[in-house]
């Protein structure tokens, strides 16, 4: 089950969501009509999304914009990352503030994840430097292919 | 049984070699779709193996095989015709338009490929494709789930997730296995009923709707894991697959540089497949017309998320009309 947290800041509308998106979501019941004309979306906690859940992410996020709201998408999961990379319109116009970046362990194969935002993996020409494993003290390196998993940045 | 294959490239040449080999099959190389062609008359099941990275090529030989043989013949068998190209299959369109597409192997391949393309030959050799536990190892473990009610999908999806989580995958594989099974069975649920005048009965149905599933209706999830790879078979009793329509509007589609527009007149997404092929290792369709589909996954295990992103993927159809 998708959880919603909704949380007004100034003319921000800050909404948390956390769970899978599957065909079971209803946007139009869990967040309703956008209350403000600037929506920022937290997607730290989004482990999962199916293609029923894609479209009725697109269709929701699609109508909302069109009503004038800006969207900012911010931490974004792995999981989302992907949907962003594969379909050119899943953030249906709004910008993508920062993603987790996916890290492995060499040593212990923990996985791990780091924060980045855009604009610095932009900055830093999508060089992601190593981390120092948080169980082993090993090097954990970027794990995925930085011209797939930053694709959408590379289209901007 | 016998492979003949055309292509240039040499590893194509020790690859598909060893792999026939291992099929107990012969191995004929030719130079030119001519050659190709007089093989396959003189021994209709032949198993072709086309070099098919450049387009230009590909529709020569096409070309070659509509003048000589007949693209519609009873000569021609589309189980038995392989692809093989560098490129990934949405990169190469002209694939997913052939009218006698079989399957597609990316060369990507390595030795380890070898027993996985030799059991596809198998496969088309046979009277019907091989089940999914004979493309894994001897020591595979196989678990067979009925389900009888659309609902159950998600607690099964969420079990299979953790199961391939405690037997060593990585959390971002194992999400990714969890939603292509979901796709999966979604559409052996909601897409594969077909009634008498082959229209699908839930196409504009929402796809939470709770459905009773009885017996033809009836969806088998198989799991099977040989230590190595990770094997999800999800079968339907309707046979129902339009291979034509799966291969341009489904797999061959790739929405990375075009908007995906949304068909409000279904309630499906027309994305699941696409996003399940180019997440697994290999996708094995076998339909028989009317009468069943299955669809086999091949994950394989590896030390991290960029590995299994660049395991050896190929895309196989078996179609069978009674």
């Amino acid at each position: 089950m998708l959880h919603v947290v909704k949380e007004q800041r100034g003319d921000i509308l800050l909404v948390k969501l956390t769970g899978s998106i599957d065909e079971n979501i209803d946007f139009g019941t869990v967040l309703g009509p956008p209350s403000s004309t600037k929506m920022d979306l937290l997607l730290k906690e989004v482990p999962r999304i199916n293609s029923v859940g894609v479209k009725a992410w697109i269709k929701y996020f699609q109508g909302v914009v069109a009503k004038g709201v800006q969207l900012r998408f911010m931490e974004c999961s792995t999981a989302i990352v992907e949907q962003i990379n594969l379909i050119s319109n899943f953030t249906c116009g709004g910008s993508v503030e920062s993603i987790y970046v996916p890290f492995c362990c060499a040593s212990c194969g923990t996985e791990l994840l780091g924060l980045f935002r855009c604009s610095d993996l932009k900055k830093i020409k999508f060089q992601i430097p190593d981390l120092k494993c948080a169980k082993c003290g090993g090097v954990a390196s970027f794990d995925d292919i930085p011209e797939e998993y930053f694709a959408f940045l590379q289209r901007e | 049984m016998q492979i003949v294959l055309l292509s240039a490239v040499p590893e194509d040449k020790i690859f598909f070699e060893a792999a026939a080999k291992l099929a107990s099959a012969a191995f004929v190389h030719v130079a030119s779709p001519d050659l190709a062609v007089a093989v396959l008359l003189k021994d209709p099941a032949t198993i072709m193996v086309i070099d098919s990275s450049q387009m230009d090529a590909f529709k020569a030989f096409e070309k070659v095989m509509s003048e000589k043989v007949g693209l519609f013949s009873a000569l021609l068998n589309p189980n038995n015709l392989y692809y093989v190209a560098s490129q990934s299959f949405h990169d190469a369109p002209y694939l997913a338009q052939s009218e006698i597409f079989g399957h597609f192997i990316h060369r990507s391949y390595n030795q380890d490929n070898i027993p996985v393309v030799a059991r596809l030959f198998e496969s088309s050799g046979a009277e019907r494709a091989l089940p999914l536990e004979k493309y894994l190892s001897k020591d595979v473990k196989t678990q067979t789930i009925k389900i009888t009610k659309s609902v159950q999908k998600r607690p099964i999806v969420e079990s299979l997730k953790n199961y391939v989580l405690k037997i060593g995958f990585k959390s971002r594989v194992a999400a990714v296995i969890a939603t292509a099974t979901d796709e999966l069975i979604m559409n052996a649920v909601f897409d594969a009923p077909i009634d008498e005048l082959g229209k699908h009965v839930y196409a504009q149905t929402p796809r939470s709707t709770a459905l009773e599933l009885d017996e033809k209706n009836v969806v088998e999830l198989k799991i099977a894991f040989d230590m190595k790879t990770l094997g999800i078979s999800v079968t339907d009793l309707h046979g129902s697959v339009d291979k034509k329509k799966l291969l341009s509007q489904h797999l061959g589609r790739s929405y990375e540089n075009k908007e995906y527009e949304m068909k409000t007149v279904v309630a499906g997404a027309g994305l699941g497949l696409a996003h399940v092929y180019r997440n697994c290792g290999g996708m094995i369709i076998s339909c028989e017309q009317g009468v069943r589909t299955e669809v086999n996954l091949l994950f394989k295990k590896t030390d991290s998320f960029r590995d299994f992103k660049d395991q050896f993927r190929f895309l196989s159809t078996f179609m069978y009309f009674s």
